[in-house]
This record gives C-alpha cells, structure tokens and sequence, in this order.
C-alpha cells in the first residue's frame, strides 16, 4: 500500500495506521507547538494523542483527525497540521446518516472485560450491543503476550467473537466510538464505516452514521489512557508513552526507538520495559521514581540484563539538530544517549463516560488514579476501568459487570467461567502518585502538548491566586484542546497538588462533557439536508402548478404558489394581472393549505364561545361565521371560519401556518378544563382540498360547473354552505370572501381536487393566482393576517374588530383581559393603511413610521409605529400598505415618515379598509 | 351499487405516479392506494366503544395495537381514538364514504370522519424494513417489543405517522397525511439506498 503524506509518498502494511506507518518511514518530527513551534512527534498509540493530527485530503477528506485514528489505505493522502485544522471549501458530499437502536445491555469497549461482559450477557439472551471504536476486537490484548484459556490472545479475541457472533441477540459494531453518555441511559455514537475502505468504499453507504442508543443497562469496560510524567523538555519526538510504544512494537510491528530510556511510576512501566526489549529494542535504562519496585519485574529486566535505578528521575532531554530525542539527562547527572524516551507515569482509567452519566469518581490511592465510585444510572463498570490491573482480575469482573447488567435487564443469567491466564508478571509493588519533576526551566515542562502549556503557566495561575481546577483549567487552557484534556487533565491535577501541597482527592478533576472525541456537523445533520431538510408539504393540485409555471412561496412546511407569471412577465406585472382579473373578472386560487378541524359533538357551539371572542352557538345549519380567537391575554391567535353542517357536527378553518398549533389548543382546553364537553376534533387538513372561485363573474362559472345548484343572492346568500355535485364530483361549496368579491370556496375530497381545479380552470377565462395576490386583495379590504400583521401584541380591538369581541357572553378566552386597563389604553397600537403621499413609492414590510420630517441622524427617534404589510394596490391605483400605530384609530389624515434603511418616505394615514368599505361588491 | 366509473377515473392519490423505484428483495415499498379512512373518536368518560364495535362487528384495539376483522383494520391512535382502514367503498361516491354513516348512527357518543384522501397508505416489507425505520423513527422494533398487531403513532424522519406491523415478512403499514407523503416516500427511498442495492444472499440482521 502506498500513502502519501506531505506529498511524499510512503509504504504502508495492511493493519497500519497512519501513524505506525510515519514511525516506520522513520518519521519523527510530525507537528509544531502551536504557540512554541517546538518540534513534536507521537506520543502515543491511540484516542490520547495530543501532538499529530493531519488534514485528510483523499475521500471525503476531513480537516483535522489523529494520525494515530487513521486506518492506512492504498491511497490515503494527508498533510500535517501544526496544531490547527482547515476547513475545506468545498462541500461535503459523502453520505451521512443515522439510526435509532434499542438494546437491554450495551457494553462500551471491546476488550478483555468487554468481551467477557458481552458474552456473560448475551449467553443470557439479551439483546446485547457491544461497541468497540477499534478496527479489531482485543483491546489492549492486542499488543499482549499473554496466554488466554490457553491461547494465544490473538486466537483467544477470534474464539471470543465467534461466539459472540453465534448468539442471534449480539450485536458487535467496531470502528465506533460513544461519545456521549445523557440521562435515562441514552447514549450516541459514532462509526466509521468506510474512511478504511478508501476508493473501494461504495458510494451508496454512509460514511459515518450516528448511532442513538437506549439501553436497559450499559456496562462501561472503556479501559485507561496511560498518564505521563511531566520533566523538563519532554516534548521532543522520540518521548512517548511506554505502552504506545510498546503497541507500535507488538500490535504494528514497527520499532518505535533503536535505544530506549523507560521512566515511569508504576509496575506497568517495568512491564513495558521487559516488552520493549523482548521486540529488540535496547533499553539503555529504567528509571523508577519509587524506591520499592515489583519483585517479578525486575527479575524479568534481570534476566534480559537490564537494572531498574530506583528513586530515580528524568532532569532534561536533548535533542539532535532536527529537535528529535538523542539523550536523556537522570537524576544522578548520567546523560544517557537514546532515541527513545518511553514513560508511564500510571493509569487514568477511562471515566469520561461514566462521568457524562452523571457517576462521580474519588481517587484510588491503590490504582494512582480517578476511578468510578458510584453510579447515577444503571451502569456496570469493569476492567481496567475501575482500576483493576492483573488481565485475570480483568476478565472476571468483566463477565460478572455482564451478568448483573444481564440480570437487571430480567434475564437468567450463568456466568461465564473466567478464562485461565498465562505469562502474566504480577503487580505487586503500589504504584507512586508521581507526575512532575520541578525543574528551573519550568518553561520547557509541558502539561498540554496541544495548547503548549507548562509548568510555568500552572504557577503562574497559582500565584494568581486560583486554587480551582476549573479556574487554573481556563487560566492556563490546560484541557481545553482538542484531546478534551485526556493527555493533560489529571497530569494536571497532579502538578497543582504537587506545587499546593494538597491531595489529589481534594482537588479533584474537572468536569467531562461529550462529545468524548469530535463529532461532525455533517454527521448531525445525517440525510437531513437538501430536500430532505425539512418536509415539503404539497397539495393535491401541486404538480399543476409547476407545470403552470407558478412560482412558489414557503408558507410553513407548505409550497404555496406564489404568483403564476407569464412568460417575460415580473412578478409584479403577474400579480397587477391576477388583481385585475380577481376584481373584474374570474380568478382561482389553491386553498387547500388552511388548516380544517372538523369537530363533532353536542357542545362544539359551547366550545366555540368559549375559545372565540364572539357567539358561535346560535349559527344556524347550513350557515358559517368568521370568529377571531385569542389567547388568555386577550391577544389574536388566531382566526377563520366555521361552518355548521350539521346539529353537531361543524367545520373550523385556522390560518395556514397555525393549524397544527389551533387542533392542540381545542384539545388543550378539552382535556385538561373542560373534559365534561361532548366534542371531539379531527384534523381534516389533508382530507379535503379547495378551489376558490373569485370575481364578479364567478356566479356564472359555478352554475355552469354546478346546474343543480342555486347559485342566486337569494338562493345562496352570503356566509353559507351548500353541498353539490361540481363537475360531476361531490363538493361542499361556501360562500366566503377574503377579498371583498364575490366568492365561493369549493371543496372537495382531496383525491378529486386535481380533476375539480381542471374543470374550473377549463370552464373559461379563469385567471389562476398566488398568494401575493392574495394578500393584496385582503389588504384592500384591510383583512389582517394573522402573524403577519398582528405579532402577539394586538388585541381584536387594535384591529378595528372590536364588533367581534361580544360584550353578552358571560366568558370566553381572552375576555378577562379586555377588562385590564392596559388593552382599553386609547395610545395602542391600531391598525390603520398607510399610502405614499407622492402616489408612487412602495414602503418597506417593516418599516418604521416617525415623525414626518424627524431628523434620523439624531437618535433617539420617536417611532409611533411599524408597516406590517405593503403593496401595490391595483383597485387604488397607488401603493398601499398596512401599519400598527400608536393611537392609529384616531390619526387618520396625518402625514409621518416609513423609515426603511436610512430612507424616509413619508406617508399618510388613511383607513385601513380603503377598498369598497360599504362591502357592496361580495354578492357580485 | 356499483362505483362510479367517471369519478374511479378521475380519482389521484397522494401517491400516484410518484412511486415508480423502490423495491428489492430486501426491502420494497408499496402504495396502497384508495382505502376507506376514519378517524373515530369516542367519548373517553363514558364507554362509547361498545356501540361502535357491534356496528364494525369486531372489537377495537388496546393502547399500540391493531385489530383487524378480513380486510378492515382498526388501528389505537390515542385514548378513546382510532383509525379505521376498510377496503374502498363501492357505492356511488358522496361526500362521506357510507362507512362513517354507518358509525355516525351507532348511537354511541362519538364522532367519525372521513378521511380516506387525507392520508397516503404505504407498505413497507422485506428484511431490511426495520433497519429503514430506525433510520428516522427512535421506537424499539425488535419483534419482542413490536410484534405482529402493535402499532405506534409517532414521527418517522420529519413526518408524522402511523404505522402497524401487520405481517412477519416483516411489512408496516404506514399511514402518512398525504401532503407529507412525498416527503415520506422520498426520504424512505434514500433511507433504503445501502439496502435497495445489497445482495440479499449476503445480508446479515
């Protein structure tokens, strides 16, 4: 395989990442100190590296990941970064998504106590998921010696997932990472599922999907990330974890260092030690910080021909003229020449997650280190997780974390036998709470690699005056990159109990919060993007409308048309026409967006007058009323028309954009105050589709649509609804008005309104409009819109409606409002039209209205109101517009200025029903 | 009573003509176009539903379940509400199919309504119908939690929805407002795009 990094190509071995490619290709110096630009290299084998990250240039790309994250592929192409990552410019067009899984035990982690905890589980029955962010199962056994069960760990880790595998009810997914522990035990992940795959990842298959997860009960077997010891310039390529580079040695094959120094604080280092120099690496000296190290241990190094120098320390590195390690300085004045400075200053079990759930952590003395205490959720902690070390240990409390967690979920359970372990050194020696070594050049003892932090920034927060961990966490920035202070956090804990004299378990650490590793914008917003972002709601007369030509408007969720322009026609010159025709023609519009409640039952006239401001209850069959309705405040939520079809069955239109919110505050009200009404509501939005019919001239395309039908003043008055056949197809037709004109509103079933509009359209010179016409012919009439020219302040009465607000009606929703002296105030703000004095100039939609002549480079400038909505008005010949205003009612006449972007118009008030005010032309 | 032959011709679902791709052996979406829809609500103080099952001929379902009697499928929308779904009616078309005449004169306190153009009616089958769902919808649908006659009412994607497993193939029957059900079809058929093109012989749960 062949990877190209920098523009230089590299060999590669399948199961390589990145990184252990780069170590072999003998590639040191890897980033810069980001504030320093010291050079820097890996430090580690994993999620805790801090120094390398690189900018994916092939697939999908990806602006800044860890080379240690990156599974190698023919073709992989990467740049370094010096600390910070690029945004491309270019979108992403990879496939995202996510899903939705439910299980009785999630178990987070793939290693030896995982994989012992999901097989105790699943051998239950359970549903069980276990999710490992490795590319391979094993965990740290993958860079192990040990002998499991008599196998060779490897085989041992096969053995494990086939019998995982086998149980119908587990679930095994790797490459992923859970990166979020909420409350309830609801938990998101991450998968990588095809960056490895390179150019053969097919393109039909997300790349990344987010996993939403409800378990029952989650075991936590997430392991530990080995801490570090802080000593003077010990951020120079070549210094490392040991166990990272004890895996660069065993689990990729690549000799991380020719000669090696091994400092550390704990057992666990010796052991890396012995494996470093099992893989050929010389091991030039161990330096242990304790004086009383493990007896096993150091028999091992013995063996091999290597002493331990205890109560020994790093001083000081140097470094070749590249900056990479070539000696290191110890504690009794040696200067050791080495290539490798592998150290281990104990384990930070892995609680992050735990943490999210809200679990709380003390400090182990035994283990060095935070471990879980207990636990705000049913979760299970096992492994090196609680601060376990022997693999033995590890494997039995993961298989008994399996079964409680199995056991809680109400399943049988028999666990497991632990597996046998072999070739395993015992621990024995405690290991030291060790983590800086002081030092004059404190400026050189780096806390965070990332955000290039020292010891010297720690005193100088302390002197400061911050005893905090949170403070000095945001004084210094330790923990704040992009590591989420893995690397850094509990390192720096340690140096401020070193430097306060205070314990670890009074300082305690800072707060973990997800993501646990970075998540992608592109990820969360999955296939949620382009046309499926949000739904378009269409009605049943849409594809007519493209074919027609419309242009649409967003209306909510809905695609209304919003004008039909012919062709070379603006939109202004379409709606003049479609005004035109609606005024001295026949014109046709799309209703079917209103919102429709059909409600039923013997006390929906009771429920009306008690949710609408006037009396409902005395409509007569066959008849309709316009109601407006308000909230407890007394403001205008809402407004429309109901019919009465039957004794105890009517027919509610809401406005468009509130029908979902007007259905729950029917079924608010009857459920939880008046649950004693006999009324039910459906929503028949969907169910029914309209044709309205508008003009002086529509009287006659009905009666030749409809020859059964009366359609006379007479026979069919205004406000009333009739049933017939239109065109041959059973129709509900009303005769309402929200232009002034003679009107009808055919509705039929929706699955004929295709075929009913065609008829309509087909049975003269119909001119069909949009919405802007709509608002136009409305505004002339000085119909508000709800949510256009009210905006939750308005009362019925700053509409110029105070006829609909009934003074007889003992309550009704709202009406105690109306009593307040605030709504009865003469200097609200009152609807009222607003023209251009010089007959030409079109206000601004939200303009505002000043003093006439105020001068607007001396702030403050009173402002006596706002435009809600303006226009050209055909029927006026001149623009028009509707406004709010400050005592409005009783400015008629007055001449202000529309302020809109620094330019005043100014304009006079005028009544806001400009048009046919006597309402004379509704019967045609 | 035979159907109308002018109105059958003139009649388009939400659906119609929209649904061309969308089918493999794995998972395979289907219209079913021209069902009797009714939203039937009863008075919940009171047991209302007696008389509306002596009408239907077959008692209605418990909370997330269906009941089905032939071809007419009751589905448990909410406290005292349901959806009934029958096979489309064969009389001269009205207003109101003669179905919601029929419960509206049971006697009880309630009300029905015709809503038969109001929803799109899917089908949803194959292996891979649970994995499509639980792209967008966050209810547990393993069999031992939603069996054959469960059913939930809830949001799948960005739509709200009804849906009832009606069949181990598995295969939900979904009921969508129809002016989501393009929205719906659109985002279930991007949902299946891994699965609509995966060998069968290979699939895995």
């Amino acid at each position: 395989m062949r990877i190209t990094v920098d523009g230089v190509q590299l060999a590669a071995r399948p199961g390589d990442t990145l990184a252990s490619a780069l170590l072999r290709a003998g590639r040191r110096v890897l980033s810069q100190g980001i504030y320093t630009g010291r050079p820097r290299g890996l430090v580690s084998a994993g999620v805790e590296e801090s120094n390398v990250f690189v900018q994916v240039l092939s697939g999908s790309g990806e602006p800044m990941v860890r080379a240690t994250e990156i599974e190698a592929y023919d073709g992989l192409r990467v740049r370094t970064l010096a600390g910070k990552g690029l945004l491309p410019d270019e979108p992403d067009e990879a496939r995202y998504d996510k899903t939705f899984a439910h299980t009785d035990v999630l178990v987070v982690g793939g290693g030896p106590a995982g994989l012992m905890a999901a097989l105790a589980a699943g051998e239950s029955g359970a549903r069980v998921l276990l999710i490992d962010d490795q590319p391979r199962l094993g965990g740290r056994l993958l860079a192990s010696r040990a002998i499991v069960d008599g196998l060779a760990v490897h085989d041992w880790v096969s053995s494990m997932r086939d019998r995982l595998q086998a149980l119908p009810e587990v679930t095994v997914t790797s490459r992923t990472a859970v990166v979020g522990y909420y409350d309830h035990n609801y938990l998101v992940a991450v998968e990588r599922r095809t960056d490895h795959l390179g150019s053969a990842a097919p393109a039909t298959m997300a790349r990344h999907r987010l996993w939403n997860i409800r378990a029952g009960q989650v075991v936590l077997a997430t392991g530990a990330h080995e801490r570090s010891i802080a000593f003077a310039d010990n951020d120079r390529p070549g210094i490392m974890l040991a166990h990272s580079a004890t895996a660069y040695a065993w689990r990729y094959g690549c000799r991380p260092g020719r000669r090696a120094v091994v400092f550390g604080a704990h057992d666990g280092a010796l052991a890396a030690a012995v494996e470093l120099a099992d893989a050929g690496v010389e091991v030039a000296a161990v330096l242990d910080v304790r004086d009383v190290v493990g007896a096993d241990f150091a028999a091992a190094l013995a063996r091999r021909g290597i002493s331990v120098q205890t109560g020994a320390t790093v001083s000081g590195t140097l470094a070749d003229d590249d900056g990479v390690l070539r000696a290191v300085l110890t504690s009794a004045g040696e200067t050791v020449a080495a290539d490798l400075l592998a150290v281990s200053g104990g384990w930070n079990p892995a609680v992050e997650l735990f943490s999210q759930s809200g679990g709380r952590t003390f400090w182990s003395e035994a283990a060095a280190g935070f471990v879980p205490d207990t636990a705000a959720q049913p979760t299970h902690c096992a492994g090196v997780l609680t601060g376990a070390v022997s693999l033995a240990r590890v494997l039995s409390e993961g298989a008994g974390a399996g079964a409680e967690a199995a056991r809680a979920a109400g399943l049988d359970v028999t666990e497991p036998a632990t597996p046998s372990v072999e070739g395993e050194l015992r621990e024995e020696a405690a290991p030291a709470a060790y983590f800086c070594v002081d030092s004059a050049a404190e400026e050189t003892v780096f806390v965070d690699l990332q955000r290039d932090a020292t010891l010297h920034d720690i005193r100088r927060a302390v002197g400061a005056g911050l005893t905090s961990v949170e403070h000095i966490k945001r004084y210094t920035t330790i923990g704040t990159a992009a590591d989420q202070g893995r690397g850094s956090g509990v390192l720096a804990v340690g140096v401020l109990a070193q430097l306060s004299g205070r314990s670890m378990a009074e300082i305690g650490t800072t707060t973990y919060r997800p993501p646990y590793t970075p998540i992608s914008f592109a990820l969360l917003a999955g296939r949620d993007r382009g046309r499926l972002a949000d739904p378009e709601r269409v009605t049943a007369i849409h594809d007519w409308h493209v074919e027609h030509g419309a242009v649409f408007e967003d209306v909510g969720q809905w695609k209304r048309p919003w004008f039909f322009p012919r062709p070379a026609e603006s939109m202004d010159e379409a709606v003049r026409r479609e005004c035109a025709a609606a005024r001295t023609g026949v014109a046709m519009m799309d209703a079917s967006t209103l919102g429709t409640i059909e409600l039923q039952g013997a006390d929906v006239g009771l429920l009306l007058d008690r949710l609408y401001t006037n009396v409902f209850s005395s409509l007569k069959i066959g008849s309709v009323r316009y109601g407006v309705m308000c909230g407890p405040d007394g403001m205008v939520i809402d407004d429309g028309t109901t019919a009465r079809l039957a004794e105890d069955r009517w027919l509610m239109s809401t406005t468009t954009g509130n029908a979902a919110k007007i259905l729950e505050w029917l079924e608010e009200w009857l459920q939880t105050e008046w649950p004693d009404l006999d009324v039910r509501c459906t929503s028949v939005t969907d169910q029914w589709s309209t044709v309205v019919l508008v003009g002086p001239r529509s009287r006659d395309t009905l009666e030749e649509l409809a020859p059964e039908l009366d359609c006379s003043v007479e026979g069919f008055p205004f406000m009333t609804v009739r049933q017939a056949a239109v065109a041959g197809i059973p129709a509900r037709i009303m005769r309402v008005s929200f232009s002034g004109e003679l009107a009808y509103e055919i509705t039929v079933a929706s699955w004929y309104a295709l075929a009913v509009w065609e008829a309509v359209f087909a049975a003269g010179e119909i001119t069909p409009y949009g919405t802007e016409t709509m608002h136009v012919l409305r505004a002339e009439k000085g119909y508000p819109i709800v949510g256009q020219d009210t905006d939750g302040t308005v009362t019925p009465q700053d509409l110029g409606m105070g006829w609909i607000v009934s003074k007889k009606k003992p309550d009704f929703v709202g009406k105690r409002s109306f009593a307040r002296a605030d709504t009865s105030r003469s200097d609200r703000r009152q609807l009222v039209g607003v023209v251009p004095v010089d007959g030409r100039s079109r206000v601004a939609e939200g303009a505002q209205l000043v003093s006439h002549g105020a001068v607007l480079t001396q702030p403050p400038v009173a402002m006596h109101g706002h435009v809600t909505s303006s226009y050209h008005s055909v029927a006026l010949g001149t623009p028009f517009a509707l406004a709010l205003l400050d005592a409005g009612a009783s400015r008629h006449g007055e001449v202000l200025d529309a302020v809109d972007d620094g330019h005043a118009t100014a304009v006079q008030v005028v009544s806001p029903v400009p048009y046919d005010p006597d309402g004379v032309r509704r019967d045609g | 009573m035979t159907a109308d032959p002018g109105l059958l011709a003139v009649r388009r679902g939400p659906l119609t003509g929209a649904l061309a791709a969308g089918s493999a052996q794995t998972v395979a979406v289907r219209d079913v176009p021209g069902r009797t829809l009714v939203e039937l609500r009863v008075a919940t103080n009171q047991d209302g539903s007696g008389a509306v099952e002596s009408a239907l001929g077959f008692d209605l379902p418990a909370a997330g379940h269906t009941s089905r009697d032939g071809q007419q499928l009751a589905v448990w929308l909410g406290p005292g509400w349901w959806l009934l779904d029958a096979p489309a009616a064969t009389g001269p078309r009205t207003l109101e199919a003669p179905l919601v005449h029929r419960l509206r004169d049971s006697g009880g306190e309630l009300s029905a309504v015709e809503v038969s153009a109001g929803f799109a009616v899917l089908e949803l089958s194959g292996p891979r119908a649970p994995a499509v769902l639980a792209h967008g919808c966050s209810i547990d649908l393993h069999p031992r939690v939603f069996g054959r006659g469960r059913s939930a009412r809830t949001m799948l994607a960005k739509a709200q929805v009804v849906f009832a497993l009606t069949d181990d193939a598995p295969t939900y029957r979904i009921w969508v407002r129809s002016s989501f059900a393009r929205y719906l079809v659109a985002w279930l058929l991007d949902a299946a795009t891994e699965y609509l093109c995966e060998d069968p012989t290979r699939s895995s749960g």
